[in-house]
């Protein structure tokens, strides 16, 4: 990939995600334009705006860290979600939240991301075959584990106190619905350094495509470049879990669609997946809000009824190559 | 003497799969390893890499240990021709080639003009440049090697390793494929190394055959030297009489029907 290329279609990106960050805050219950004053002013800038920044960095962090998973596991089906690292990190979260460990910067999101490692090092130790990972019983393998993860979320979720309780089954829902700009500083450091992290890893995800021994073969440190892009991928979504919950599918929907217009090199992929992350996720929490009121729908089921029947498009797709 | 193991023995933990095994890639020098299922022929592959450390013994670039080589040095030196790596479906055949520059990039992150040129020439060099820009899901399975040739090509290597290069072709690009990599090794002084099945063409094509099992080298010269019946009764426990090839002469290997069930 040339430079031109590269920079060609990351400004494709990045203008998509200025529309989405441009039209996002003035979707909602009542349409408001940037720049109004009184009621709708406050709810602009307390509201819609910080919200609009969320789903921003949640959907950059969350579909770059689906296309790392993807192009680590050659797998299209593979993603943060169905790996089992959201679960795993949801989970662990969960637990940490109830303990002193909230009261830390950065406490949920790191127990979060032993969750989310726990969770993937699992999936890989029951996965793993002699020459890597066998694509259909990893995705399988991560599914499972998500479930287990899920089951003990909500025996977790029988001990909390009942007064909380219904403020952790939103969050187990996937939603962006935060006040303020508190949720958005908790994440966004994380996210930003996961991001990096994936970013500097991209370059030796592409030669991985052709398989951990050709790649070795020209000079790649393959678990070098496998552990940076674990820990870069569960970080991130432990950071987006711990304050949104997890949302679903969009590590999956994203980077498919931009290996169909962008091709199929991790340098690109990763970074115009994390764009096009950002503006979909902001602008399905928009539509969410403009075409739900008066309640609102949380995003996370907005993305898991888009990418429900997708993963299933996916499967069928798959098989008939 | 580019690629040299030392009295290799390796394995993936419990009994070791190579045993004392020695053997150098020389340029311009075609060498082929042959042998039954299991002898561990991959094995020696993967260990001449430097993908698998061997337990004794050592593997030499240039005279001096690869285990402590550059890693960006090893693979300006040595390139593979795997024979189970995963597809690249979506890749065009020169995307796929691009991915052989990694060692070579000037500017480490993006392929520059010269990678491009360079990817061009291994794809003329391979026979492949008819079809640069098309997808390699669309072609057939001995263009797809002529592909997986220019890419480790694109490496610029001195030695070329093949993995079972002709497994799963028909019987032209079996030729092709040998005598493409003959050409190479006369052309560029390449010294290569292919693991095969294929005893006959193996014959035809390369300047020395060494015959491995269980591990060990068995016999190791060139093809008339190395192909006997004797020695390849022996290898593959199956009888087998050796014929010169009516146009050419070189030892042809034919099963017989005597074989113990």
């Amino acid at each position: 990939m040339t430079r031109g290329r590269f920079a060609s279609v990351l400004l494709a990106g990045l203008a998509f995600a200025a529309v989405a960050a441009l039209v996002a805050p003035m979707l909602g219950a009542t349409f408001i334009p940037w720049g109004a004053d009184g009621t709708p002013g406050e709810i602009f800038r307390q509201l819609r705006l910080p919200r609009a920044l969320l789903g921003l960095v949640v959907g950059a962090t969350l579909a770059m860290s689906g296309a790392s998973m993807q192009a680590w596991l050659r797998n299209p089906l593979a993603s943060e979600y169905t790996l089992g690292i959201s679960s795993g990190a949801a989970f662990v979260a969960l637990l940490a939240g109830e303990t002193a460990l909230a009261r830390i910067p950065g406490g949920v999101p790191l127990a979060g991301m032993a969750g989310g490692l726990g969770a993937i090092g699992l999936v890989w130790a029951l996965a793993r075959r002699r020459h890597g990972l066998a694509p259909g019983d990893t995705v399988l393998t991560g599914i499972t584990v998500s479930l287990l993860f899920s089951a003990l979320t909500l025996v977790a979720l029988n001990r909390v106190a009942s007064t909380r309780a219904v403020h952790v089954v939103r969050w187990l829902t996937g939603g962006l619905d935060t006040a303020g700009y508190d949720a958005l500083r908790q994440c966004a450091p994380w996210c930003a350094a996961s991001m990096l992290i994936l970013a500097a890893a991209s370059r030796d995800l592409h030669q991985l495509a052709a398989g951990e021994d050709l790649a070795a073969t020209r000079g790649v440190h393959v678990p070098r470049a496998q552990l940076l892009t674990l820990l870069g991928a569960s970080l991130g979504t432990a950071a987006a879990v711990s304050v949104c919950g997890p949302i679903g599918f969009v590590g999956l929907i994203v980077p498919h669609c931009v290996r169909l217009m962008a091709g199929p090199d991790a340098r690109l992929v990763l970074p115009a997946s994390a764009l096009a992350g950002a503006g979909f996720l902001a602008l399905c929490d928009g539509a969410a809000r403009a075409f739900s009121r008066p309640e609102e729908l949380p995003v996370g089921v907005v993305t898991a009824m888009i990418g429900g029947p997708f993963f299933l498009w996916l499967l069928r797709a798959r098989r008939t190559p | 003497m580019i690629l040299e193991a030392r009295g290799v023995t390796a394995g993936y933990g419990g009994a070791p799969i190579l045993d004392g095994v020695s053997l150098g890639l020389e340029p311009g020098t075609f060498t082929a390893v042959i042998g039954p299922n299991g002898s561990g022929k991959t094995t020696l592959l993967r260990t001449l890499l430097g993908l698998l450390a061997p337990s004794a013994g050592e593997v030499l670039l240039d005279g001096h240990p690869l285990s402590a080589a550059p890693r960006l040095e090893v693979a300006r030196a040595a390139a593979l021709v795997a024979q189970d790596a995963p597809p690249l479906w979506d890749f065009t055949a020169l995307e796929a080639v691009l991915l052989g520059r990694h060692p070579r990039r000037a500017s480490g992150w993006f392929d520059g003009d010269a990678d491009v040129r360079a990817a061009q020439d291994a794809l003329a060099a391979a026979g492949a440049a008819d079809f640069a820009s098309r997808r390699v899901a669309t072609l057939s399975g001995g263009q797809q090697q002529r592909v997986a040739i220019a890419a480790a090509l694109a490496q610029e290597p001195r030695a070329l390793l093949l993995d079972e290069p002709t497994a799963n072709l028909d019987l032209a690009a079996q030729v092709q494929t040998y005598a493409l990599v003959r050409d190479l090794c006369r052309s560029r002084r390449i010294a290569a190394l292919a693991v095969t099945h294929d005893v006959t063409l193996a014959a035809m094509f390369c300047d020395r055959v060494a015959v491995l099992v269980a591990g060990r080298i068995l016999k190791a010269g060139t093809p008339a030297e190395a192909l006997t019946a004797e020695v390849l009764t022996k290898a593959f426990g199956t009888p087998v009489v050796v014929t010169p090839h009516p146009a050419g002469g070189t030892p042809v290997v034919l099963p017989t029907p005597e074989a113990r069930r």
